[in-house]
């Protein structure tokens, strides 16, 4: 499923004794904002005592990447169960949205831990320059003359155009 | 195994592409930036070959003999003066691959009486051809 990114205002409702509760911001990583909202409520309620049925939500709003066209070295931490434990990680991915780095990260946790979207919770986010990754997943890209070449390419084929057998071999060298 | 010095044609920036699938098939861009081996990031410029910046994998990118010298990340300025300067885009035209998705592209949008005229054409030239050579 696509994530979203978006940032969820909420309060406690108003009463009487305290008609200007306080305000409290939260950026969550959800498909929909049905599921924002509820994410919203669930991380709250862990630190403060107010819940859906007592409080109330006034704003939902999706953030988009302002700039989609730079790549950016995304750190993610994290929160996740696993069969045995609790664990924290930090995980570094390159992308040009940050929506698209959480996107990679569940990923990678589902396929490296087994971890699905529902056992992890992000701590944090943010945007590091070069100088501060560490992971050689992502530092091995962090060369101004990097560049490398494609050995082997299967040619793509419309499904239409596709057949199971060729009268000649395909070529998988481009150069 | 084979060193580097085998290929000729890597992904790098500055390098020239032909974007083989997805909305902007068939155009030209330039790989301006590497976010990792799956993806790059292209642009046309868009005032040169109508493909904006934007990430793209690499997948549907077919590369050219072309390079220009940028760096990475440059700005679309930049790009297009690189372009421009090295006449980049003539030299492209000038290909035989050029040439050929350009013919491929007329025939496509040809109607039927103008493909009936081509056939006639060519049974024109090769009763010509046979001709020639009957001589012989």
């Amino acid at each position: 499923m696509k994530v979203k990114h978006f940032q969820v205002i909420g309060r406690k409702a108003p009463t009487e004794s305290d008609p200007t509760p306080q305000l409290y911001r939260m950026q969550v990583f959800a498909p929909n904002r049905v599921t924002a909202k509820s994410r919203f409520w669930y991380f709250l309620h862990q630190y403060k005592k107010m819940k859906k049925t007592t409080g109330e939500i006034l704003s939902v709003n999706q953030i988009h990447e302002k700039n989609s066209r730079l790549v950016k070295n995304f750190a993610i931490t994290l929160r996740y169960n696993s069969r045995s434990g609790t664990h924290n990680m930090t995980k570094e991915y390159r992308d040009v949205t940050l929506v698209g780095a959480v996107t990679q990260m569940y990923e990678e946790m589902a396929g490296l831990h087994r971890a699905r979207k529902e056992s992890i919770q992000i701590i944090s986010t943010a945007v590091i320059p070069a100088s501060e990754c560490k992971r050689s997943s992502v530092t091995q890209f962090h060369d101004s003359k990097l560049r490398f070449p494609l050995p082997h390419r299967r040619p793509r084929v419309a499904k239409d155009f596709a057949k199971t057998f060729m009268p000649y071999r395909p070529t998988t060298f481009a150069g | 195994m084979a060193g580097v010095s085998m290929f000729k044609r890597f992904v790098e920036p500055g390098r020239l592409a032909l974007i083989t699938f997805g909305p902007c098939a068939g155009k030209m861009c330039t790989i301006v930036d590497i976010v990792d081996q799956k993806r790059v990031v292209v642009d046309g410029p868009e005032s040169v070959t109508g493909v904006r910046r934007h990430m793209m994998p690499i997948k549907r990118l077919s590369l050219t003999d072309f390079r220009m010298k940028v760096k990475r990340g440059c700005r679309e300025k930049t790009l297009k003066k690189a372009l421009t300067e090295g006449e980049i885009m003539k030299k492209w035209e000038a290909t035989s691959w050029a040439k050929k998705l350009k013919t491929q592209e007329t025939r496509k949008n040809m109607t039927d009486f103008e493909r009936f005229k081509v056939m006639a054409a060519k049974q024109k030239r090769s009763k010509e051809v046979k001709k020639a050579l009957k001589k012989k």
